[in-house]
């Protein structure tokens, strides 16, 4: 964030009206400081993904970058791979089952806590936020031992991921709807009241459709969180229930081809339409704004 | 009993007292004021009637129902909110059939046709399809009108609407609800804390101070007869001077040798506080009694008065007069108290 500040300061700077103070030392420094963590951001967050990229189109086994040829030999590979049922099987169902089921809780506690008059408002707020602040590691012991208690046996394992995914995802969704509902002026919601409708109605009328913008957001966050979280699914997978980034970490300790690149690269390409996507529907600003 | 019975109505938060026991009577079809400044409880006391607020205690009585554990969406009342409240993400049709879609149970067809006899009535044919967005403040005032005015409330409760406009934009919808009110004859109850609006509005001005009832009287009565120093001073302008009462009738300028006769109906009056109102006060009179000289102090023009600022004795006195300033700082003349009064202090 206070990075994102100082280079859109900066690129104020750089494309000011007056070009004459172009050359004066400070903006000398200023833009040589601009480009500097402009190639950092670049390199950082968009480089790897650029060799994995290239590296997913070797036509060999060879791991190779630049790739040696260009080939779609691993994305063919990658449909009859231990990677494929993994992906659509197991990592898609369980990342939407999880955005799902936490934008609804989300909405709901968010609604309660800025809504309504609660007790203990500030303790209900941190523990919904508290798997932000517990390290991943922790949540995810805990998880594997609560939700691997004998009792629980006749629970099938994806459910338990999605257990696992929505705790680890809540205060993402918590957090974005808190902002759409405070956004939303109570005087709409008792404008709607007087005319007749329940607090429900109004809720479903009124409030939901103007924190549109917030609930799609949470839903994408939480829907990515799930999908790219090795974590808990490392502590919680089992037999036919292995999600993606499980099966990719087990089979990088024996073998290494591109096909790994192939998958990363599909997967890539699913979080790239979502956002898209998402930009189309409601906007990006609108998106950025409510998270 | 009246149309609307409000009994010793009383509304705490905690230590802090909104709305101190109050009581009113509204008749049926009569535009009451509600008339404070901010923090006098005017606004808790609105939120009550519709529902948004839960008294500590009382009882408010419309059309003979007790509306106290009704919710909001039961009391047939329409609010107009001083920002409106409109749905900004429906069509003007959308906000105007809302209120019909949750209480009436219409045809489309019905709907369509209410819809579009209210949006005339409130001089906005055609403005179905249009986008609450792209509408002007006064087309946006009108169709938060026309949302409640569509259900036909048994009561009309107002939340400072025009507090937001520019001038000229205030005395024309001003003018118009002084219209829809004369045509509709709706039950109505104006929350402002403008004085002239609740002067020009109203049959009736409830004038609330701290949470408790100073007045409730017509606006010519309250004007007139003010009783309080707090209503002479919030109902228009007010000089205020200490006196004391002499045993002929007359009350005499503390510190001062002015003296005044005095008004029988003052005579029992338990204060030593006179009143004088600015326009009462007439300088350089060509005759007449309770003449005095002074000086002018300042002069200010508002356009179409010129406000003077003259001492007489020790005591300065705010008058205004028509037209362009006629005196200047410094110059000599003569004031006449036409009209006073004693309030209590």
């Amino acid at each position: 964030m206070g990075l994102m500040a100082i280079m859109s300061v900066l690129s104020a700077v750089l494309t000011g009206r007056n070009s004459r103070s172009l050359s004066t030392p400070a903006v000398v420094a200023g833009r040589a400081l601009y480009y500097g963590l402009l190639g950092l951001a670049v390199s950082t967050l968009v480089l790897p993904i650029i060799i994995v990229i290239g590296i997913s189109l070797n036509p060999t086994q060879s791991q190779a970058f630049p790739p040696s040829g260009i080939s779609l030999r691993w994305y063919q590979e990658f449909l009859v791979s231990p990677f494929f049922e993994p992906f659509f099987f197991v990592s898609l169902p369980i990342a939407i089952a999880t955005a799902t089921i936490s934008t609804i809780l989300g909405i709901l506690a968010a609604y309660v806590v800025v809504r309504r008059d609660v007790p203990f408002e500030n303790e209900v707020v941190m523990y919904f936020i508290s798997p932000l602040i517990i390290p991943p590691a922790i949540i995810a012991l805990a998880l594997m031992i609560t939700l691997n208690f004998n009792l629980l046996d006749f629970v099938p394992t994806s459910a338990k991921l999605v257990v696992g995914h929505v705790v680890i995802t809540i205060p993402y969704t918590f957090l974005t709807a808190m902002t759409a509902i405070e956004s939303v002026d109570t005087e709409l919601v008792e404008g709607a009241r007087n005319l007749g409708a329940t607090k429900f109605q109004a809720f479903r009328k009124i409030t939901l459709p103007l924190m549109k913008s917030g609930v799609v957001s949470g839903f994408l966050l939480a829907f990515i969180l799930s999908f790219t979280d090795s974590l808990v699914a490392l502590f919680l997978s089992s037999g036919s229930s292995t999600t993606l980034p499980v099966e990719i970490f087990l089979f990088l300790q024996y073998e290494s081809s591109p096909l790994v690149a192939a998958t990363a690269s599909i997967q890539i390409l699913l979080v790239l339409v979502l956002v898209l996507l998402i930009g189309r529907l409601i906007g990006f600003k609108a998106a950025a704004v409510s998270s | 009993m009246a149309f609307v019975n409000i009994q010793n109505l009383r509304k705490s938060y905690g230590d802090v007292v909104a709305v101190n026991d109050v009581s009113l009577d509204i008749e049926e079809g009569e535009f009451v004021s509600i008339l404070g400044p901010s923090g006098s409880g005017k606004t808790t006391m609105l939120k009550s009637i519709a529902g948004f607020v839960d008294p500590t205690a009382g009882s408010i009585v419309v059309a003979g129902n007790e509306m106290i554990g009704l919710p909001p969406e039961d009391r047939n009342m329409g609010l107009v909110f001083q920002r409106l409240a409109l749905f900004p993400h429906m069509s003007v049709f959308d906000n105007v059939a809302f209120g019909l879609r949750h209480r009436e149970n219409l045809t489309e067809a019905e709907m369509e046709e209410r819809v579009a006899e209210i949006l005339e009535i409130v001089s906005l044919p055609g403005y179905e399809d249009r986008n609450i967005q792209n509408l002007s403040g006064g087309e946006q005032q009108r169709v938060a009108l026309a949302r409640v005015l569509v259900l036909e409330p048994d009561l009309l409760l107002y939340d400072e609407p025009l507090s937001d406009l520019d001038r000229q934009l205030r005395e024309q919808m001003r003018r118009e609800i002084k219209d829809l009110h004369d045509r509709l004859e709706i039950t109505s109850i104006y929350v402002t804390h403008n004085q002239r609006e609740a002067l020009t509005l109203s049959d009736r001005v409830l004038v609330l101070h701290e949470g408790e009832k100073v007045r409730y009287a017509p606006p010519s009565e309250i004007y007139q007869d003010p009783q309080s120093k707090f209503v002479a001073n919030f109902v228009g302008d007010s000089n205020f001077v200490s006196v004391t009462k002499g045993q002929n009738g007359t009350v005499t300028f503390e510190d001062d040798d002015i003296s005044l006769p005095m008004h029988e109906a003052d005579a029992d009056a338990p204060t030593d506080l006179l009143y004088i109102r600015p326009e009462d006060i007439t300088i350089n009179p060509s005759d007449g009694d309770r003449v005095f000289s002074g000086t002018v102090r300042s002069t200010v023009h508002l356009g179409s008065v010129t406000e003077y600022k003259i001492e007489v004795g020790g005591n300065e006195f705010l008058t205004t007069d028509l037209g362009a300033p006629k005196y200047t700082k410094g110059d000599s003349v003569t004031v006449q108290f036409e009209d006073y009064g004693l309030v209590e202090a």
